[in-house]
């Protein structure tokens, strides 16, 4: 394998693996598994990777994870307990959300859930036969939802990848730029933003801004991608 | 915000020195609550669904004109949530559970699939279902024949509000007018016509737009439910006492509105203009009045002669020269000092004009007549209304009355609320002009936050409708439907065909439930009095089974159209969300296909070559085209982007009734469309605000001013003496809030939330009097029939007073229907001129008295 096809390998790998960890993080309660996952090395290093990060912009990002990584060693029940009401308290309720994680919400002049927006992420989604495991239960365009769709998709461009099925592998890199382009792109600037006010919590608004940066990374790497296969 | 920094050109190579390793493996766990998950091989389309989302209007006879959106997936509507989509952002969102739950009749059991022709006996046999040609060519055929025997115009044709539907609805009076059939106006019909509009400012009806509440700084409301008929809008009620304004209900029961105000107060039953006139009194006597807005605007400063209690007119008076008029106007008489014939098209009259006084007139003749003031008489007339009078006959309590009346007074916008349940009584017109006479003595009309409003018969045309509605200015035929059930009346100005109505046509109604007398209309089809009844719905309705031929129309989610109701600003379209379920078919096509059959010339007047839709855009564009100032610049490309505020001359095209009579000093009356100001104007001859009728029946009956007549007296008790001992309770027939009229009577949610069952709602004390408890299945009846519901004992409730929540169908009655007590009372005042829907015989569906016994009890 030559250099470059290697380059690519590494690259394919490496966003599946973080789109996957993203999933998880915003797509479920917290579990300890993931938490320590993500502060892991291995993310840390594929989140450098991605990130392409030399200029320490996400320094205060892996401080937060670092701290997460220290209390999970000294107090990993009492840490986790209180991610889950971080969690609850960012994504369930049953205030007021500071960031609702759905996109209809930040696309739709009434903020509500369900709009037309949520019936074209289903569209897209049911053209790689796909449905919300807990359809029609959950609006399809939740942030976790719309990440695991990512995640499926960039699992399957590496699977392309090394079967060498070029072509399709470029239609599932062009699938995810659109979906990018017309949807996560679409919110996730003013989610990440508006999930900053919420002061008293810190995992989940540093995690939505590093997934913020990383999208929008990601959509430059599969244009880089598509000129390199 | 921070800008992420990318590198594009060398980042593939860069990214190598990091040899990413698969850790997915970790990962694999648990995949929590939001992941995708392939969709079951069973459950694989080959095509994904076709979603989409259509912007149209529910458009029921609440009028509410609530814009929603229809989520529909593969052609069937999946769900229906509030468009919000309003401009001016406090009416948004609007809608309520029956609009959102439409899907419940649109698919609903009840949902008409074919044709039916009835072969056997009209509400006994079960109709047959046929196709679309046998239905339309016999329809034709009975009609054409009964046209020859009786002559077209025996031909009676009904349909429902006009305002939610003016292409469709519109079309039927095309049809109508070309055919010359006779057209039973809604309005009046329904009761929605509160008479004391036409007779004391010339108009059909008026309201303020609901945003204008925010601007009342006292609220009266007199007997309407605003919290149950108003869904949408009930929030500006609360949104007007929650920034200041005091809200005053006056109502026999204790409403869910009355809850929500700053202060109840209870009264007797249709005791309303008693109240009124005690609280006018005071107002008079303690100078609350605005003396220059009542010289200006109203009726006050013209003379009255003593003999003959007449207006004094300008014509007869020695040495005055009337200015010329045109013939629905006259030229009477004011007076300062010197006779000032008063020109009715100018409010321009000096500030030194008498309002109180008696004078001496030299007549032309060479006689001399005495003739005081208007006001003068208002005044005299007053002086019976003390509060000690006042409480007698109202229940209320005479400091109260004071100090209101005083609050009323000096209320800076004082905005009064006419409810229908109030005004649909005998002498709600007498009422209407009491409660009238408190907003123009304190000058509260025709500016923001202050008026008279009523918020019932919310369906008045908002738009010219000529061009679609009556071809070529056609002549029309119209008969007000209480003649239908009362023959013809000696006074009737209205022209009663020579045989009577032999057929009947109708649409968007259920006439053989909600009318008034609706047993009378089934016994005629049963005898065969009513010679042939076809009907256009989306439902198997009560009147589809007494019915020959049923013609399945659809609902607005399936058709193109325009609404406009004065319940909220703006102009908006029905659009097609989904096709025609079933075999139905829009209104419009059905009409069109009878209109051909009826007369093949006729079906160059309904866009022949069009599809049902397009024809209805068609007709929308004509309308808009010459639909005058109020859709001035609105075009149909503009109402598919979203609703529109129609015009005004107000600023911010504001609704405010009366603005620019009062503002650009305009004589009254404004337009009432779709008739001709002529054809209203006549009203108010003077054209001022007219408080003192000279017509010879209001002389007749002591009515010249606005007075208090106590209920029953006239009606009831004059037509049967012995219903003074025998009938003690108040048959009072609300709206409830899980219905529209008898739309959703059968909407499944709506009665998962009242027990599926009819309710009639009684005072503890009459029901212990009666042995009734809460539960009880009970029978409310008079002579004229019975009706049966369970028992809602509520202290809420004023004493002998009877409430049943309109609307059900007779299959949840028992085969009864609440219809069948009420009267088709006349009064006489309302026969003293006749344009259709604007001065014509109002229903007066609560002037009807019963009683109570429970099921089983004596008969």
């Amino acid at each position: 394998m030559s250099e470059k096809q290697d380059a690519i390998a590494i690259i394919l790998a490496n966003r599946s693996y973080l789109y996957r960890l993203l999933q998880r993080v915003f797509g479920t309660d917290p579990q300890l598994e993931i938490l320590e996952t993500a502060v892991s090395e291995h993310t840390r290093e594929s989140l450098q990777l991605i990130l392409q990060e030399d200029e320490h912009l996400f320094d205060k990002h892996f401080e937060t994870l670092d701290n997460l990584k220290e209390s999970l060693a000294t107090d990993s029940e009492g840490t986790l307990d209180k991610l889950k009401g971080e969690y609850t308290y960012l994504f369930i309720g049953p205030d007021k959300l500071p960031a609702p994680p759905w996109e209809s919400v930040y696309l739709s002049k009434e903020r509500i859930l369900f709009q037309e927006n949520t019936l074209n992420v289903r569209r897209v989604y049911l053209e790689y036969n796909f449905l919300p495991s807990n359809y029609p239960h959950e609006a399809d365009d939740h942030l976790g939802l719309e990440l695991d769709f990512m995640a499926h998709l960039s699992k399957l461009a590496q699977e392309h990848f090394e079967n060498g099925q070029t072509e399709e592998l470029k239609k599932v890199l062009q699938d995810q730029k659109k979906f990018l382009d017309e949807h996560l792109l679409m919110w996730i600037d003013e989610f990440a933003n508006d999930i900053q006010k919420s002061k008293t919590h810190y995992f989940y608004p540093s995690m939505a801004d590093l997934t913020k940066h990383v999208l929008k990374i990601d959509n430059v790497i599969i244009d880089e991608l598509l000129g390199a296969i | 915000m921070e800008k992420t920094k990318v590198k594009p050109k060398f980042g593939l190579s860069r990214r190598q020195f990091l040899k990413g390793t698969a850790a997915t493996g970790v990962l694999v766990g648990t995949m929590g609550a939001m992941n995708l998950t392939p969709k079951a091989v069973a459950d694989e389309v080959e095509q994904p669904p076709e979603l989409k989302k259509v912007r149209t209007t529910c458009s029921p006879n609440c009028t509410g004109a609530c814009g929603v959106e229809a989520i529909v997936e593969n052609d069937e509507l999946k769900a229906i949530i509030q468009a919000a989509d309003y401009e001016d952002e406090v009416y948004n969102p609007r809608g309520c559970l029956k609009g959102l739950s439409m899907m419940n009749l649109v698919y609903g059991p009840d949902r008409l699939k074919t044709p039916l022709i009835q072969k056997g006996q009209p509400g006994v046999d079960d109709l047959e279902e046929s196709t679309w040609d046998e239905a339309l060519d016999y329809t034709a055929q009975r009609l054409k024949e009964i046209a020859e025997k009786y002559g077209p115009e025996s031909i009676g044709v009904a349909f429902q509000v006009g305002g939610t539907s003016y292409v469709h609805k519109g079309a039927l009076s095309r049809l109508a007018t070309l055919a010359g059939w006779n057209i039973h106006h809604a309005y009046d019909q329904n009761g929605d016509l509160p008479m004391f509009w036409p007779m004391t400012f010339g108009v059909q009806s008026e309201e303020l737009e609901p945003s204008e509440w925010l601007n009342s700084t006292y609220m009266a409301v007199f007997g309407s439910n605003i919290l149950a008929t108003r869904l949408p809008d009930a929030h500006f009620l609360v949104d007007s006492r929650n920034q200041g304004a005091k809200v005053v209900v006056f109502d026999p029961n204790f409403s869910p509105t009355a809850a929500k105000a700053d202060e109840y107060v209870p009264i007797n039953s249709s005791s309303d203009a008693v109240v009124a006139l005690g609280i006018c009194k005071v107002i008079v006597e303690e100078g609350l009045h605005d003396e220059s807005f009542l010289k200006t605007f109203t009726d006050f400063p013209l003379l009255v002669r003593s003999d003959n209690g007449k207006r004094l007119k300008a014509e007869e008076v020695a040495g005055l020269t009337p200015p010329p008029v045109p013939d629905y106007r006259q030229s009477f008489v004011a007076y300062n000092g010197s006779f000032l014939a008063v020109d009715p098209e100018k409010l321009d009259l000096p500030e030194n004009i008498w309002l109180e006084g008696e004078v001496e007139v030299p007549l032309k003749d060479g006689s001399k007549v005495k003739a005081k003031t208007v006001f003068q008489l208002l005044k005299e007339s007053l002086g019976q209304y003390t509060p000690e009078m006042v409480a007698e006959e109202s229940g209320m309590n005479p400091e109260d009355l004071v100090r209101i009346a005083r609050e009323m007074g000096t209320a800076e916008t004082l905005h009064i609320v006419y409810g229908a349940s109030n005004y649909q009584w005998y002498h709600g017109d007498l009422k209407g002009r009491a409660l009238a006479l408190i907003n123009v003595l304190t000058g509260n009309i025709g500016r923001p936050g202050a008026g008279i409003s009523t918020y019932a018969g919310q369906y008045r045309i908002r738009l010219n409708v000529g061009e679609w509605w009556v071809p070529e200015g056609r002549p029309q035929n119209w008969l007000p439907f209480l003649y239908l059930l009362n023959g013809p009346t000696e006074n009737m100005k209205a022209k009663h065909p020579e045989h009577g109505i032999k057929a009947l046509i109708f649409g968007w109604g259920n006439p053989f439930d909600q009318h008034n007398m609706a047993n009378i209309l089934r016994e005629r089809v049963q005898s065969g009095e009513l010679e042939f009844v076809a009907v256009m719905d989306f439902q198997m309705t009560t009147s589809c089974h007494f019915s020959h031929v049923v013609l399945p129309g659809v609902t607005w989610f399936e058709k193109t159209d325009l609404v406009a109701t004065p319940v909220h600003p703006y102009l908006q379209l029905q659009q097609p969300a989904i096709p025609p379920v079933y075999d139905c078919k829009p209104e419009l096509w059905i009409i069109r296909e009878l209109a051909k059959r009826w007369d093949p010339e006729f079906e160059q007047y309904f866009f022949p070559g069009f599809e049902a839709n397009e024809a209805a855009e068609e007709a929308i564009k004509l309308m808009l085209r010459t639909g005058g100032p109020a859709v001035e610049g609105i075009t149909l490309e503009m109402l598919k982007e979203g609703p529109v505020r129609l015009k005004s001359e107000v600023p911010g095209h504001k609704q405010i009734p009366f603005y620019e009579q009062v503002q650009f000093k305009r004589p009254f009356p404004p337009q009432s469309l779709p008739a001709k100001l002529e054809a209203t104007a006549q009203f108010v001859k003077s054209g001022q605000i007219e408080f003192y009728k000279d017509e010879d029946v209001f002389l007749e009956l002591g009515e010249e001013l606005p007075v208090h007549k106590p209920p029953f007296e006239d009606s009831e008790y004059a037509l049967n003496p012995e219903a003074r001992e025998k009938y003690k309770f108040s048959y009072i027939t609300r709206n409830g809030i899980y219905r529209v009229h008898s739309t959703h009577s059968n909407n499944i949610w709506m009665n998962e939330l009242q027990e599926g069952k009819p309710h009639v709602w009684l005072n503890p004390e009459d029901a212990r009097e009666k042995g009734i408890k809460t539960g009880d299945p009970v029978e409310v009846y008079n002579d004229r029939g019975k009706v049966f519901c369970y028992a809602i004992v509520d202290p809420g409730i004023g004493r002998h007073v009877a409430i049943f929540e309109q609307g059900w169908w007779s299959r949840y009655l028992r085969g009864t229907s609440y219809n069948a007590l009420t009267y088709p009372f006349i009064k006489p005042t309302h026969e003293v001129y006749f344009v259709p829907g604007m001065w014509a015989p109002n229903t007066a569906w609560n002037e009807c008295l019963c009683d109570v016994r429970k099921v089983g009890d004596q008969e």
